[in-house]
């Protein structure tokens, strides 16, 4: 199969081409999605993840065709974007907290899988660790792009994401037990 | 106790979290149909642009022929001012003549 030159796609995207936006949107749209839910998780704002991708890719469609044929790779290129998006996004929500109510998390119909159960464990995470195990998992990253992404140095990326590995497996083997579900706040987890 | 798992075993687990065939899936209508206005908005203008030139290689076309076409024949039938209407062949000649001094 012949692989998509995503740079092209961007370009073309960004001209207005509907079947691009397409392809772009269903390769990344559910990762980049994952990874803005790990960020507003912080807020409780994880419904607003797939708006907040949306007004980023809306962005990327207004930067110039010159900068976006300089973007080396476009996977960690859109997820620096989003980032911004979402971080945008809190500071906004911050200000209408007071007045703003928020949706009852997971409107999805049925009983959550075992996946998505996992997916809203990483979302509990501290969010400094959550966006470096999303970065990884959902983005498909290298260390050296999620530092770049985050602008930290590599090996504290390695540092969080060996910690937010630590804390999943003691969530897991919880999760064995009958107990109630865990939650990580400030980098600390509730005591049972 | 349970056994905690390994990390290789978090590390699978959470590669098949994020596996692209198990994550939900969105519309991203808005973004479409953004890409959608934006196209059109590009039509509408690149339309503009084709109209706007045709019109005005139409008006150099026309500016052309009128600045290149021969002015318009005198009037034949006779003025007050000239009774005779125009110059005859005749009159023409004599003036010639008188020119020349012969």
């Amino acid at each position: 199969m012949k692989a998509i030159d995503e740079r092209k796609l961007l370009v073309r995207m960004s001209h207005g081409h509907g079947p691009s936006a397409r392809l772009l949107w269903d390769l990344y749209a559910a990762r980049l999605i994952a990874f803005a839910r790990s960020l507003l998780a912080a807020q409780g704002a994880q419904q607003h993840a797939e708006d907040v991708v949306q007004i980023a890719l809306c962005k990327v469609m207004q930067v110039p065709t010159h900068r976006i044929r300089k973007v080396q790779a476009v996977g960690p290129w859109l997820f620096t974007i989003v980032r911004t998006s979402a971080l945008n996004h809190m500071r906004g929500e911050r200000r209408e907290m007071k007045r703003r109510v928020h949706a009852a998390p997971g409107t999805d119909m049925g009983p959550p899988s075992s996946f998505e159960l996992l997916r809203r464990a990483v979302e509990d995470l501290p969010s400094d660790e959550a966006e470096v195990v999303t970065l990884r998992h959902a983005g498909g990253l290298t260390f050296d792009q999620v530092s770049e992404v985050l602008a930290i140095p590599r090996s504290t990326a390695a540092s969080r994401y060996s910690r937010a590995i630590e804390r999943l497996r003691e969530h897991l083997a919880e999760q064995e037990e009958p107990s109630q579900p865990l939650k990580f706040v400030e980098g600390k987890r509730h005591a049972k | 106790m349970p056994s905690k798992p390994t990390q290789d075993e978090v590390v699978r687990l959470l590669d098949g979290a994020y596996d692209s065939s198990r994550m939900p899936s969105y519309t991203g209508s808005e973004f479409l149909a953004e890409v959608q206005a934006k196209a059109l908005s590009g039509w509408l203008i690149r339309g503009a642009v084709v109209v706007g030139a045709a019109i005005l290689i139409a008006l150099g076309v026309i500016g052309y022929k009128v600045a290149t076409s021969p002015p318009a024949l005198p009037d034949e039938s006779p003025t007050l001012g000239d009774p005779g209407g125009g110059q005859s062949p005749t009159r023409v000649g004599d003036r010639a003549l008188m020119l020349n001094g012969d």
